[in-house]
Formats: structure tokens, C-alpha cells, sequence
């Protein structure tokens, strides 16, 4: 199902929308996006996930917070809808249930 | 939002160029998070590469997902509106496939003929343009009257070089020369061949003229006597791929010549070659020829013998020079101060020659200005023709188009938006005419060089201002046409066409009507033209012209065999095929002026008529009728010396009656060395014969015995075998007394005929083009008919039923058509009686004007028209009424 699938990097925006919770807007999202990951991050892509991840029904956004540092354009807000948060969730078991699944030989090596 | 200063903000083209691709809902977010991530930059690294960063980000956002899209029914701008046109305007087109097709089409041809004429007229002003200095080269010529005749001879007398050079003014001068007495051959190795295009001319010619070189120096390329200058296609005949400079061509199998110089092939240029030789050779050669009493043509003021060019020191003296010119040149530079003949020489500007000179013994055959300028009209007409279709067949269907226009009324569009609609349409149309157009151009081009003896190319990519200016002109011819018809659509009143069946006006019909007419005229008139060159052609071709041209050869090196000759003589005389072998002046070639004086009267009576040397066999191999006296005759021992003959025209100039001719004596100054002094007496009289060309009248001439010229052979042979038979028996016997000179030759007749290529083009350019503009015109007319059949379905219908004929219908259809063609065929007669008077003025002997041209053009016009409109009528009339009337 292409429509509900989660990329890497999707998953990693949907995150940190989560995190900033009330402030979470393009730039904002870059900029922890870059401190947690200590990855170079550019803004287009994020804007372009955030608008993939819109249109999947993952997150909601409204304007709001127009400043002079901005130059008097809005922010565009985003926030986790319920299958946003659904779709972390399932992503979450998902990786547990496998975690599980290695056997812990692997971890511990051969004894 | 005050309180920000120019450094707070990106550079405002960046986030112009973000606003131009970025759609709005975006907009804000990105603009604001790329703002805000720039004033943090702006601290951290400074303005600069914040703004660089700031800039790529705006690229790095370049991408579909920001990107404005196509339904956006938000914004309404130009573009959009822009795009819908089109889209209408592809609809439209696709509905009506007919019509588009036609409109196309006719635009294609009309384009591709534009700029195929274009092409021509362009390259014809251009001439000698690719000199630097053309603008301060001048070529001397001179105006004389003489027997009431004006004349104006290119050719001018050696030695006046070195009186201009004492000019002030001038800053080198060169002359050129061509042996045309003479054929000449160049050998190399094995490959021997006679060329006839040598020219001889002054070194310094390359610091005049800008040739372009490909191996060797100008400088010092013609200094030396026996050097040689080849065009490449020439370097290529004798040397192929090796580079010649420094190889010999050994020429008229004595002088050995150096080649020094490879330049590319001359166009557009009057002054045509294949080989350039210094003229000091040809000097040398005639001093030191023993008959020639050491004949130095530097010296001789009497001989107009070369083309001069002078190049001034700068344009602006051009009126000085002019004035020196006439007045020395009245008294021909102080050597004939009583004479009562002015000499008025003056200075030819070396672009106008090939155009505009009409002098006599050029260099070559010129242009002609206001051909060209009819060709540039011709090619206006033929694209106009193509316009007019548009704007008929579009104003015609404008009916079917009347409910789109009212509802994009009521829609709230205003008049200027359907101008614009239609006219985006237009050039729709004229851009596919233009891209179908220059498919053809290519397509016709080659075949329109081999006619024009041209390699006329379209240079897109050379000269980027060509595909400019293409394009340009595409749009232009699309707002032509579509501005009369969108103007008329636009002004459709929106109540009107939306409650019913909306008849076009009345007005339309008679622009239609009288647009056609137009069309019509124009092909009538190239019509006629068609006519009328091929009847003259035909004319000149078969015209008696007093002398009997059949059954002659020229040999091209006759005059090789000088000491042979009477040997080469007698050998044939014993061959049944030959009749008779004459040696001198050939018919259709031009002749030698020469100043004769009757004995006794003083020096200002001479008169200069043309001057013909031949042999004893001339009257009887031209079959020529004596009209007093008798011929040449052996048994007058004095004859060869002193004898002369007349022809009716020099007899007339004198005011003589043929009897009172007889006896008279004249004297004259001549001879190979041009100095010795002659005293003829008259023994006969010809009947005219037109040994020129037809664009002229009989020349007065004079005929007398001399030992020099062309060699000529009558053949006498029922059939071609016995013709070949007869040549390769003469080629044996030339070869046994002249194995070193080819046996080359040419007939007579062919010759002369060779003489009227110039109308033979002109009449296929004429053919052409009126072919063209007669298709377009015809498709044109061919779309209306299709409208009116289309209207009067239900009439016909209604006409069947009561019991109409077919052919009664199609009469009633193209009835109609018939009146516009013989409308505009009656004022075409006027229109083309007028240009082909023009047209016949420069010919001494024409066609008279008969009304049988003008008929036949009519008749052309109206089957050709009949032709466009029946398949359409036909078909409508013998469609099943029941059919067409069902759903009444």
C-alpha cells in the first residue's frame, strides 16, 4: 500500500513534529531534525516531506505566527493527526516485534 | 510592516524568482523559513553567502511538489488565459480539418516562396558587397551618341590607367581583360583542357578587391609575368587534393605559368573567373608575335580593350573625381581636341554594376534591378494570397464560431480578450504554414539553384538573425491575417448569437468577394506573363534571322591552326559532308567597331559601324542574298586587299541607295598593330541579317577578307549519322594537322539559342511562381465553395425535389465563383497588357500583343476555377434530397 507507507526520513519528520509539538514549522523542523541526527538536512526536502505527509493524512497544518524575523509571512503549523500518530505507533510495534524476533545469540555472540 | 532595512531582506529577484514558480499555499511557509534561515545566516557568515545559500535554496525548492498548478481557477493571469486560447484554438483547428488543412497548406507554399524570393532578392543586392572597399571602387565607363544612338561601353583603353593614377584622388587602379578571340587550354601533366573563362588582369588587384585566399601570398601573387591565380574548384580539375602553389600550367601549349595562388570560387561578384594571369603576358605575347609589328597595347589609345576599376582614396571625393573625369575625358584626355563626338566618361559605383549598368561589352552577363524588384513583389503577392485565404475562410466559418463568441461574452470577456483569442489562433496556423513552409524550402531550393544557376542557401545557424527574423515575420503574417478576421468575430453581438441561427452580415460577404477578386487578378496577370514570355521566347527562337544558322560548326581552336589552315582546307574539300570551311566573324558573337570615313570627306563624317572579317566562303555558308553588286571573288586579284561589302543598314546610314554604294570608297585605321591605314572600296551589298542578338536592331556592318578569326564549317548531311560521320572524319584531319590543340567545337544554332537563357529563366521563375500562387488561390476557393455548398444543403435538396438537374446546381453554385474570376480577369487585362509592353520594350524584335494571350488566360483562369469549385457542387448535387431534407 503505497499510500500509507513510511519512509525512513517521513518517519523521522513525523518525529520531530511530535517533539516541537506546538512549534513545528519547516525551519523549526530542520533545525532539530539536523541536532538529533547530526546529519546536513536541507530545507526543501523537509518541506517536501511535510507536504507528502499532509496529503497522506499524517498531519494537519494551519498559519499562524507571522514575525519581522520572517519577513511578515506566516508559518505554516504542523501537527500529528490520529492516523499520524497510528502510523508511528505501527511502525514503533513493528520494530519491536522484530527486535524480538532476533535471536539473542546475535547480540550476545557465540558463547 | 515598516522598520526593515534593505539588509534584513534576501535579495528581492531571488525571492522573485521563488514567487514565480511556487504556488500559493506554499508560498507563505517557504518564503517565511528561507527569511528567517537568511537573517540567521546573515549573523553567522555574513550577507554575501547567506544571499548565495538563500539563492540556492530557492533552487533547491524548484521542484513539482511546490510548482503552480494548472487548474488553479484562483488566479486568473495572462498565461493562462494564453493557454486556453490555445487549447481553444487546437480545437477549432481539429473541428474544422478541411479548412485547417488548407489555411496551411497555403500558408506553407505562400511562406516558402517568401523567403526562397527573399533569398534570390537578398543575394542579388549583395553583390561585390564582400569587398571592404566596395564603396570606394569605381569602374570607368564612357557615353557616346553616335548616329542617334546613346551608348554607354564598359570597356575603356589601356593606357588610361596611367592617366588616372596622375589623379589626386586615386589610390590604385586595376584593369581586366578577356581574351575572347582566342580560346585558350591549360595543361598539366595529362590533363589538357580549354578554358574560356581567363582572366588577365593588374597585380595589384588584390589590394583592391578582397578575394579570399586559400594557399599562396597577394601580395606578390601576380607580380611576375608567367604566374597564375586558380579558383579552387579549378585547383581541384587540374591538381585534386594537392595543394598546386609552386606547380606549372603549361598554357596555349608555349608559356609555362607558376601557379602562386589558390582562392575560394568568386560569388556574387560580376567579375567572374576561373583563372587570373597577369596582363603583361599577354603583352609580351602579342609584341613579340611576328605579324604585329610589335603591337603594345599600353600604348594604344585606340583600342577600348579593358574593364577599369580605380579605387579612390576615400569616398568623399567621388564628386572630384567625377568632375576631372568629364571634363578630361570630353576631348578623350587631350588626343582628340577637334573632335565633334563628346566622350562623356564617368565613374560606375562597383555595387550598383550588377544591377544597374546597361553598358555594353561587360564582363558578363548583369542582373537585372527591376526583375529583382518583381520578384520581390511576386513573392509579397503569392503570401498575401495565402493571408487572404485565411481571412476568408475564417470570416466565412465565422458562423459556426458566432455561439463560442457570445458565450465568452456573457462569460464577461471583453472585446480585447477575443482579439487576442483569435489572433493567438492565427499565428497558431501560420506557425504550423511556417513549419510545413520551410520543409518545402528545403525541397525547392535545390531545384530553384539548378534553374537560377545559384546556390542560394538559407543560413539559420550562420547568421542567427535569419531564424529571428523568420519567427519574427511568422508572427507578423499571423497578426495580418488574423486581425481583420478577429476584429470582425469580436464585434458579434452577444443577444444575437445566442438566440439563434446567426447569419453572417452582409458586408463580409462583399470584403470576401472582392479579396477573391484580388487573388484572381494575380494569377491572372502571372498567367498572362506565362503566356507571354514563352511566346517570345518561342519567337526569337524560331525567327528567320536572314541567315541560314543549320548545319554549322565553331572550332573552338580554329584560330591555332593559322599557317595550317589551307592545308586543313583542302583536306576537307575533298569530304562529301563538308560544304564549305570559312574562316572569321561568326554569327551570333559581337562584332569589332570601327571608325570609317568616306574617302573625301573630312574627319568628323566617319562613322563607326560593326566591323566582320571573313573569308570567301561567307555568303555561301549563311546562304546570304546579294542585293547589288557581286561576292568576294578569287578572280579580283585586288580583293583580298581592298574589297568590301555592305549591308543594308550601313547602306542606309550613309543615305545611300544600294546602287549608289557601289564603287564608293572608305578609309580606316586598323590592322594587327592598329596603326596601319586602309583604303576599301565597296564591291556588293548583303540583304540584312540579324548576325546578333535580337534584343538588337541590325547593325550597320561592314564585311571584308582578312586571314584572321574562328573557323567556321558548313556540313551538308541528310541525318544524324551522316552528321557524326561526317565530325569524326573532320576530327581525323584535325588531329593529322594539329595533334597538340583538342578538336573541340560547337554548333551554331545551339549558340545562339544559348543566347535567350536569360528569358528561359525568366519564363520557368514565371511559371513557377504563378503555378504557386494559382494552387493557393484555388485552395482558397475550393474552402469557400465548400462553405456555400454547406449553406444551401436544404436549397439543394429543395431544388432536386422539384425536379432540378445536376448540372443546373452546379451551375447555380459556382455561378457565384465564375463572376469573381471574370471579374478580376477583365482587370487583369489592363494590368498585364501594361507589364508585358514593359517587358517587350527591350527587345528590338518582339511579339505583338494579340488578344489571343489575354483569352487564353481567361480561359485558364475560369477552368482552373471550375475545377476548384465543381468537386464540391457535384457532390452536393447528387446528394439524396431525402437525406439532406429529413430533418425539416
Amino acid at each position: 500500500m503505497k499510500g500509507t507507507y513510511l519512509g525512513e526520513f517521513e518517519e523521522l519528520v513525523l518525529l520531530t513534529v511530535g517533539i516541537l509539538y506546538d512549534d513545528a514549522y519547516g525551519l523549526s523542523i530542520t533545525d532539530e531534525l539536523e541536532k538529533r541526527t547530526k546529519r546536513h538536512v536541507t530545507i526543501s526536502s523537509v518541506h517536501k516531506a511535510l507536504v507528502r505527509l499532509e496529503k497522506k493524512g499524517f498531519l494537519q497544518s494551519e498559519m499562524g505566527g507571522a514575525t519581522e524575523q520572517r519577513g511578515g509571512r506566516k508559518k505554516k503549523l504542523y501537527a500529528l493527526t490520529a492516523s499520524g500518530k497510528n502510523a508511528l505507533g505501527r511502525s514503533m510495534e513493528l520494530r519491536t516485534e522484530m527486535w524480538e524476533a532476533v535471536p539473542k545469540v546475535v547480540w550476545e555472540g557465540p558463547s | 510592516m515598516g522598520g526593515t532595512f534593505m539588509s534584513d531582506r534576501p535579495p528581492e529577484w531571488m525571492t522573485k524568482f521563488l514567487r514565480l514558480y511556487c504556488k500559493s499555499e506554499l508560498l507563505d511557509a517557504i518564503e517565511g523559513d528561507l527569511h528567517e534561515l537568511f537573517l540567521r545566516r546573515t549573523k553567522k557568515i555574513g550577507r554575501r553567502r547567506a544571499s548565495f545559500l538563500y539563492f540556492l535554496n530557492t533552487i533547491l525548492f524548484f521542484q513539482p511538489f511546490t510548482w503552480k498548478s494548472k487548474n488553479q481557477s484562483s488566479r486568473l493571469n495572462q498565461f493562462d488565459m494564453f493557454r486556453n486560447y490555445l487549447k481553444i484554438a487546437t480545437r477549432s483547428l481539429l473541428k474544422a480539418k478541411m479548412v485547417s488543412m488548407i489555411n496551411i497548406v497555403g500558408l506553407a507554399f505562400g511562406i516558402a516562396s517568401f523567403i526562397m524570393m527573399m533569398a534570390y532578392v537578398i543575394d542579388e543586392l549583395n553583390y561585390e558587397r564582400f569587398n571592404s572597399r566596395a564603396d570606394r571602387i569605381f569602374r570607368v565607363v564612357y557615353t557616346y551618341e553616335a548616329s542617334g544612338e546613346r551608348r554607354t561601353v564598359a570597356k575603356t583603353a589601356f593606357p588610361l590607367k596611367y592617366e588616372f593614377l596622375k589623379y589626386p584622388q586615386v589610390e590604385k587602379v586595376v584593369r581586366f581583360f578577356r581574351n575572347r578571340m582566342d580560346a585558350a587550354t591549360l595543361k598539366y601533366g595529362d590533363q589538357l583542357f580549354t578554358e574560356d573563362n581567363i582572366l588577365f588582369t593588374d597585380p595589384e588587384i588584390f589590394e583592391v578587391f578582397d578575394y579570399e585566399w586559400i594557399s599562396g601570398n597577394p601580395e606578390t601573387a601576380l607580380t611576375a609575368m608567367n604566374s597564375i591565380v586558380l579558383t579552387q574548384s579549378m585547383a581541384v580539375k587540374y591538381f585534386g587534393d594537392e595543394n598546386p602553389v609552386g606547380e606549372t600550367l603549361l598554357y596555349k601549349n608555349s608559356d609555362q605559368l607558376d601557379v602562386t595562388g589558390v582562392i575560394a570560387d568568386v560569388k556574387n561578384s560580376h567579375i567572374d573567373f576561373d583563372f587570373l594571369v597577369p596582363t603583361e603576358l599577354q603583352r609580351q605575347r602579342w609584341m613579340n608575335e611576328a605579324s604585329n609589328n610589335g603591337y603594345d597595347f599600353e600604348k594604344d589609345w585606340k583600342w577600348s580593350g579593358a574593364w577599369t576599376y580605380v579605387l579612390l582614396k576615400n569616398g568623399s571625393v567621388k564628386p572630384e573625381f567625377d568632375k576631372q573625369l568629364l571634363n578630361d575625358g570630353i576631348d578623350y584626355f587631350g588626343r582628340l581636341p577637334n573632335s565633334k563626338i563628346d566622350y562623356l566618361y564617368q565613374a560606375q559605383p562597383l555595387p550598383d554594376i550588377h544591377l544597374k549598368s546597361d553598358a555594353i561589352a561587360d564582363i558578363g552577363v548583369n542582373g537585372n534591378l527591376s526583375q529583382v524588384y518583381a520578384f520581390g513583389a511576386i513573392a509579397i503577392l503569392i503570401l498575401i494570397i495565402a493571408c487572404i485565404n485565411f481571412i476568408n475562410l475564417t470570416t466565412a466559418q465565422s458562423a459556426y464560431r458566432a455561439k463560442e463568441i457570445g458565450l465568452r461574452k456573457v462569460m464577461g470577456a471583453h472585446r480585447i480578450h477575443l482579439i487576442w483569442q483569435f489572433i493567438t489562433e492565427s499565428v497558431l496556423v501560420t506557425t504550423l504554414g511556417m513549419g510545413l513552409g520551410l520543409v518545402l524550402l528545403e525541397v525547392m531550393l535545390p531545384f530553384f539553384n539548378m534553374f537560377m544557376e545559384k546556390e542560394l542557401s538559407i543560413p539559420y545557424l550562420q547568421i542567427p538573425k535569419v531564424s529571428l527574423l523568420i519567427l519574427l515575420g511568422t508572427i507578423a503574417v499571423g497578426f495580418l491575417s488574423g486581425f481583420y478576421p478577429s476584429f470582425y468575430l469580436s464585434r458579434f453581438k452577444p443577444v444575437k448569437t445566442l438566440k439563434g441561427n446567426y447569419e453572417s452580415e452582409r458586408s463580409n460577404v462583399g470584403l470576401r468577394k472582392s479579396l477573391v477578386i484580388g487573388q484572381f487578378i494575380v494569377s491572372n496577370v502571372l498567367i498572362i506573363g506565362i503566356i507571354v514570355v514563352q511566346m517570345q521566347l518561342d519567337y526569337l527562337k524560331g525567327k528567320d534571322l536572314g541567315f541560314d544558322k543549320k548545319q554549322v560548326i565553331i572550332l573552338k581552336h580554329g584560330t591555332k591552326i593559322d599557317d595550317k589552315l589551307d592545308l586543313f582546307q583542302q583536306a576537307l574539300h575533298s569530304n562529301p559532308g563538308v560544304e564549305v570551311v570559312n574562316q572569321g566573324y561568326v554569327a551570333g558573337t559581337g562584332d569589332w567597331n570601327q571608325s570609317f570615313r568616306v574617302n573625301g570627306e573630312d574627319l568628323e563624317a566617319a562613322k563607326g559601324m560593326g566591323f566582320k572579317h571573313v573569308s570567301y566562303g561567307f555568303v555561301e555558308m549563311y546562304d546570304l542574298e546579294i542585293v547589288a553588286g557581286r561576292n568576294f571573288s578569287r578572280q579580283h586579284i585586288t580583293d583580298s586587299a581592298n574589297a568590301i561589302m555592305l549591308n543594308e543598314a550601313a547602306v542606309r546610314n550613309f543615305g545611300w541607295t544600294n546602287d549608289e554604294a557601289l564603287g564608293q570608297t572608305f578609309t580606316y585605321i586598323g590592322g594587327s598593330d592598329n596603326k596601319t591605314r586602309y583604303v576599301t572600296k565597296v564591291v556588293g551589298v548583303l540583304k540584312d541579317a540579324n548576325f546578333e542578338s535580337l534584343y538588337e536592331q541590325v547593325h550597320p556592318s561592314v564585311f571584308k577578307l582578312s586571314n584572321w578569326g574562328d573557323v567556321a564549317i558548313k556540313l551538308n548531311a541528310s541525318n544524324k549519322a551522316e552528321l557524326f560521320t561526317t565530325i569524326e572524319s573532320i576530327e581525323a584531319e584535325w588531329n593529322k594537322i594539329s595533334p597538340q590543340w583538342p578538336f573541340e567545337f560547337s554548333f551554331l544554332d545551339q549558340q545562339i539559342e544559348a543566347q535567350y537563357k536569360k528569358e528561359e529563366r525568366l519564363g520557368q521563375m514565371i511559371q513557377f511562381f504563378a503555378f504557386i500562387a494559382i494552387l493557393i488561390a484555388c485552395l482558397g476557393l475550393f474552402g469557400l465553395a465548400t462553405f456555400t455548398v454547406q449553406k444551401k444543403t436544404k436549397e439543394i435538396g429543395v431544388r432536386k425535389v422539384l425536379g432540378a438537374s445536376i448540372a443546373s446546381i452546379v451551375l447555380v453554385i459556382a455561378k457565384g465563383f465564375l463572376v469573381l474570376v471574370v471579374v478580376s480577369f477583365i482587370i487583369s487585362i489592363p494590368l498585364g497588357y501594361y507589364l508585358a509592353l514593359n517587358w517587350l520594350a527591350d527587345f528590338a524584335f518582339s511579339i505583338s500583343l494579340s488578344p489571343f494571350i489575354f483569352i487564353s488566360s481567361g480561359i485558364i483562369s475560369v477552368v482552373v476555377a471550375v475545377l476548384a469549385v465543381s468537386s464540391q457542387s457535384v457532390k452536393a448535387a447528387r446528394l439524396n434530397p431525402v437525406k439532406t431534407l429529413r430533418y425539416e
